[in-house]
């Protein structure tokens, strides 16, 4: 089992995780509780964060974690009128 | 107790009819099945990204704790200079008037080539812990994609504890 710990700061809201030879890569929060689980084969995993302290594991080969920016057009998933149909996302540029 | 909200793969005369056109194209995924919903805005996909539908979940009684939310499918990546597919649900609780996500789960592979995924095919849980009565709550999922690839939903779950 291969880990890794990482803290997530401000600005930053996604973690990307590459990953081969595995069967599972699991996400776990500074309590150490499951908060993404990734059972798939694919080899690019994308979790969407909060800041905080985070550990990656997985039974596989762990490559590079890199911390980005959700698409705006996508991201702040904040509250939404529910009586409203969801907002249209602007495109980028 | 595991809730499973079956969604179709995207309709093949759909997305040939959708095929033909040049440029962007809006990725023409519908979703059915039981206690679903589809729904498409009539924008301009030039200038706004992919709203796919929203999902009716179904809440059974009070105190309901949603554990987990799971999606299943296929998310294509880049194929050559043609970008690859992005595929973002989230689980939304409403009370009152607003409505907020619990969980968020986000495969972008526009950019990411199809030779380097390992596999097209998707199986992304995020925990949840919320608990949810009929009487205040309600539960959906949204679902939005952009990108040219073709995403494919088999299965959306959500594990409630009674």
């Amino acid at each position: 089992m291969q880990t890794r710990s990482l803290t997530v700061p401000r600005g930053k809201d996604m973690l990307v995780v590459r990953v081969n030879r595995h069967t599972h890569v699991v996400l776990r929060d500074a309590a150490g509780t499951v908060r993404s689980r990734w059972d798939s084969e694919g080899k690019h995993v994308t979790f969407p964060v909060e800041p905080g302290r985070y550990t990656v594991e997985t039974d596989g080969r762990l490559g590079a974690l890199e911390l980005r920016r959700l698409d705006p057009a996508v991201g702040r998933r904040g509250p939404l009128r529910a009586d409203r149909p969801p907002p249209l996302r602007r495109r980028k540029g | 107790m595991l809730m499973s909200l079956p969604a179709n793969p995207v309709p093949a005369e759909l997305y040939r009819f959708m095929a033909g056109t040049p440029g962007l194209k809006w990725l023409p995924w519908y979703v059915w099945g039981a206690g679903t919903y589809a729904t498409k805005y009539g924008y301009d996909t030039t200038k706004f990204i992919g709203y796919l539908g929203t999902i009716s979940v179904p809440l059974l009684g009070e105190n309901v704790t949603v554990k987990s939310f799971r999606v299943q499918g296929s998310v294509e990546g880049q194929i050559g200079a043609t970008e690859g597919a992005m595929l973002l649900a989230s689980l939304y609780e409403n009370t009152g008037n607003l409505s907020s996500p619990l969980a968020t789960i986000f495969v972008d592979r526009r950019n990411v080539p199809n030779s380097s995924i390992g596999s097209v095919y998707v199986d992304m849980t995020q925990s949840v812990a919320f608990v949810a009565s009929a009487s205040q709550h309600e539960l959906a999922i949204e679902l939005i994609g952009e990108g040219q690839g073709i995403a494919t939903i088999t299965g959306l779950v959500i594990d409630f504890g009674y």
